[in-house]
């Protein structure tokens, strides 16, 4: 998979990076990043909206939009879990395949029901 | 989905658009707005190797039931009104099959204007028809995505014609696939029962949430309400059984190397044809993982008193990773149904089964029959990295895949031109590239011409595009591998599969070959004449006496197993004419610049003459060929029947009483023509061992494996001896992988991971890189830099010896 190439003025320049977004699959797209932000990709206007507004760091744990350490979120998710009689786990679209294989096999440990975008 | 379940479909790559699609329409999608570069990409302006003016050689159509911006890119536009589409399409069929339609107008189209087009789609060269979600979420569902594909299928008695939805956004392909080949199911799958179960009306997101729920677009939802219909089991089991799991990490060579656990196998009976071993009483001791002369003090013992001891099992030839398989599985959601391994059965993984079993169910079954390694032999380059995503999934074995390449262009290419160098620096850089092992030609050529409905019939018959004939692909592709040193040789899928006269071709083929050294896989199915009142008869004997004749041949079998199953395989032509004769699901996966793709759902009947005969031929070439280091067991899982009927097949082969009772089930005219010394010979235990084990690791150049000296892998399965070799084989008191014992009595009692082994053949022969630039630029739709499989992709890598460092 693609690797930063090179940097330009401060900015990471990637090359040869796949488009997530439509089933087009674009994989032919440069994406200069600035300081973890993404400032200029060359896509469609599509690409260009998933990629410039992908600003929003997800990477922190939360319960309840309240930022929390990672060992509590988990307990609190395996709660969550742990109580429910019949959980769905949907989605699985908008990750890798890797991640959804760690659904799948959650999904396999509790019990649930499992979905995708396929239905809607 | 559903629609693909019920049916199949004929489809393609994008790149097979972009090379040579002539016609293109767009049915309720709108990829000016939805896909903005498909159209510059794939379907277009985008200019390939049979469309070089792009798109001038293009006829464009759009679909839709109002005005849409993909219309003014479009040569014709077809207003319809909303909500009819199941009838234009069911209209369309009865035009393409020339029933005469009485009314003027259909769904707002007039029927004149669905004529002209289904006109222009019989002379199109490849048509391809896009449909979106006008078609997939409005009145009718998957009904219509059924009429259209149905559409497809009458469409290609004509003319080269591919149906294919505009998937939605983000990976929601992906999610299909991954489900899939872990469940068995593309989606709505639930877990309640301990193992997955599918219903469309029942556990999909659609069905469980409330509406005032359903569009938010969380990643996830976990729903909470109380259900009254309770598919969990009762009691608290989440937090529980939470455990970390050393599985976190793709790859942990930890684990690997498991317990390191010495252990001494005492009192059994050694079979061990490596070392002409035959029932030798003597002990196997086991350290580290490896077979060793003395395992030390403190080792474990397992008493084998009343076994035999044989290394496990290698399996030269199975279909259990890759797209091909993936849509088996997805299309034979019914087999599933009935078949599963559950959670409470003591697996770490649940799973489902049926003759496509699911990655963990195909791994657990495998090591339940005391096979410890498995080769994958059919994957198209393009595929390897999905291959490789399963092959990484599936426990309990050591995996190996070949690629395809008897239908690649580029090697296609080189051929013509007689680039010699070239061609063997690409076969290097490509086996790298998907992280392969061997490479396999299935239909050399034809599979090829398929792209264009055409196909090829002879050794010399020359392709449509390329001044190269199957004669050239096999010597050219051969001499490449042997020049590379690759530790197994070319594996070859004939031309003229499954058709009378194959023997033919077979014999020719052979003969093609002057001596080099060569593996024709299921040869079964090219062992047929045209002789008899039927025009079919079994030529495996003929067959069988040019393997004792030619040293520098191997074969595997490829016995026909009665019952329902489902073919795969990259003859994509071979696969459209079964789906004709019988009618059956048909799913076709052209890839682009590869090679060819198809699934048909098969039912092999015991009262079928054809049928009969295939499994007499089967038994024919066992039998009749001497040299069991050269014939090896394989049923070309699934094609032929499922690998968990081999306990039975090797039954067949030990005990010619229970042969004959088989036979006599048979349809009577096929069994009268079954050669007498194929009723009277009998297989021994070490001839087993042999055709299981022994002969294919040697063929594979697996060094470490199929024996039990001194230095293999300590892969040991212990049967406990019995007169009936079916229950015997069938249940292993013991299978050992890397040391632990992992089956018991014939059950899994531990979950381990394997290895995946692949070569890396010495680069520098030639340079090619400015070849594959321009190939990549030209003619695929994926970036050259994008398309090498990393390492990242196996689990526990294994380079093993090819070329000098192989000597």
């Amino acid at each position: 998979m693609a690797e930063a190439v090179r940097m330009e003025d401060g900015t990471k320049v990637f090359e040869n990076v796949v488009c997530p977004f439509c089933a087009t699959l674009c994989d032919d797209l440069t994406v200069h990043v600035k300081d973890n932000q993404v400032t200029k990709v060359n896509g469609c206007n599509l690409c260009k909206g998933v990629f410039l507004n992908a600003h929003k760091d997800w990477t922190r744990p939360m319960i309840g939009g309240e930022e929390t350490e990672y060992e509590e979120a988990v307990e609190e998710a395996a709660q969550i879990l742990a109580r429910a009689h019949n959980p769905l786990i949907f989605g699985l679209s908008a990750t890798d395949v890797e991640a959804q294989k760690k659904c799948i096999e959650l999904a396999d440990l509790i019990g649930a029901n499992l979905d995708n975008a396929s239905s809607v | 989905m559903v629609a693909l379940q019920l049916g199949g479909a004929p489809a393609a790559t994008l790149g097979e658009v972009r090379n040579r699609a002539d016609l293109v329409i767009f049915w309720g999608s709108n990829p000016a707005d939805n896909h903005p570069r498909h159209f510059a990409r794939y379907s277009g302006t985008a200019k390939g190797r049979f469309t070089p003016k792009g798109r001038k050689d293009r006829y464009v159509v759009v679909a839709d039931i109002r005005e849409t911006p993909s219309m003014k890119y479009a040569d014709e536009s077809i207003r319809v009104a909303p909500g009819h589409d199941y009838e234009i399409f069911t209209v369309m069929r009865m035009l393409t099959k020339g029933i005469e339609v009485e009314a003027e107008e259909i769904g707002g189209v007039k029927v004149a204007t669905l004529a002209a087009l289904v006109e222009r789609c019989k002379k199109a060269r490849m048509g391809v028809l896009f449909f979106g979600q006008g078609i997939t979420e409005t009145r009718g569902k998957h009904q219509n995505s059924v009429a259209i594909y149905q559409f497809g299928k009458d469409m290609n008695r004509h003319s080269k014609f591919l149906t294919m939805p505009m998937r939605g956004h983000y990976n929601v392909v992906g999610s299909g696939n991954t489900m899939c080949w872990q469940t068995g199911y593309p989606f709505a799958v639930n877990f309640g029962r301990g193992y997955p179960q599918f219903n469309p009306g029942e556990f999909s997101v659609v069905d469980l949430l409330p509406c005032r729920l359903r569009g938010r677009r969380t990643g996830w939802i976990t729903w909470r309400s109380g259900c009254r219909r309770c598919w969990s089991r009762p009691g608290p089991r989440t937090t529980c059984r939470w455990r970390r799991s050393s599985r976190g990490s793709r790859n942990c060579a930890r684990r690997r190397r498991g317990k390191r656990m010495a252990l001494s196998i005492i009192n059994g009976e050694v079979v061990d044809p490596a070392h002409g071993e035959d029932r030798v009483p003597r002990a196997v001791h086991i350290r580290e993982g490896k077979v060793v002369a003395d395992a030390g003090s403190g080792a474990a013992v397992i008493d084998a008193r009343g076994c035999v001891v044989m290394a496990g099992g290698v399996d030269i030839h199975t279909h259990v990773a890759g797209p091909k398989v993936n849509f088996a599985r997805l299309m034979t959601p019914e087999d599933h149904r009935y078949d599963h391994i559950s959670r409470e059965g003591g697996y770490e993984r649940s799973g489902t089964g049926g003759v496509a079993a699911t990655v963990f169910t195909t791994g657990y079954r495998y090591a339940e029959l005391g096979y410890t390694t498995i080769v994958e032999p059919a994957v198209p380059p393009l595929g390897a990295r999905h291959a490789h995503e399963e092959l990484f999934d599936i426990p309990m074995t050591d995996k190996a895949m070949f690629v395809l390449l008897g239908n690649s262009e580029i090697v296609h290419q080189y051929l013509e031109k007689g680039e010699k160098a070239k061609l063997t620096e690409y076969l290097a850089w490509i086996v790298d590239a998907a992280k392969a092992y061997s490479v396999k030609i299935v239909n050399p050529g034809g599979a090829n011409l398929w792209k264009y409905r055409g196909n090829l019939h002879d050794l010399d018959e020359k392709m449509r595009d390329f001044a190269v004939t199957p004669r050239q692909i096999i010597t050219g592709i051969s001499d490449a591998m042997t020049e590379l040193g690759m530790p197994h040789p070319l594996h070859l899928h004939c031309n003229n599969l499954g058709i009378p006269d194959s023997y033919k071709t077979v014999l020719a083929t052979i003969k093609a070959l002057e001596g080099r050294q060569i593996h024709l896989t299921h040869l079964q199915f090219n062992s047929y004449g045209a002789g008899g009142k039927r025009k079919f008869n079994s030529m495996a004997p003929a067959l069988a006496d040019a393997v004792n004749q030619n040293l520098n041949v191997t074969v595997d079998v490829g016995q026909v197993i009665f019952g329902k199953t489902v073919t795969i395989t990259a003859d994509g032509p071979f696969e459209y004419h079964l789906h004709q004769i019988t009618g059956s699901k048909w799913y076709n996966g052209d890839v682009e610049c590869e090679d060819g793709c198809g699934v048909v759902p098969y039912d092999y009947k015991r009262k079928s003459f054809v049928n009969s005969v295939q499994w007499a031929a089967g038994l024919e070439l066992f039998l009749l060929i001497d040299d069991p280091w050269r014939v090896y067991l394989t049923t070309d899982h699934p094609n032929a029947g499922p690998f968990m009927s081999y306990p039975h097949i090797i039954r067949m082969l030990m005990d010619k009483d229970y042969r004959r009772e088989q036979a006599e089930k048979i349809s009577a005219e096929a069994r009268s023509e079954i050669p007498l010394k194929v009723l009277e010979r009998e297989y021994s235990l070490y001839e087993i061992a042999i055709i299981t084990r022994a002969a294919t690791a040697k063929r594979l150049g697996l060094a470490n494996k199929g024996h039990l000296g001194a230095g293999a892998d300590a892969d040991v399965t212990i049967y406990r001896k019995s007169s009936n070799y079916e229950e015997m084989f069938a249940k292993p008191a013991y299978v050992i992988k890397n040391g632990e014992v992992v089956v018991k009595d014939g059950k899994v009692v531990k979950h381990v991971e394997g290895a995946t082994y692949y070569v890396k053949p010495e680069r520098g022969r030639a340079d090619i890189q400015a070849d594959l630039e321009n190939f990549f630029e030209n003619y695929y739709t994926v970036n050259l830099a994008n398309y090498p499989v990393g390492l990242e992709y196996l689990r526990d890598p294994v380079e093993a010896a090819c070329g000098a460092s192989a000597a």
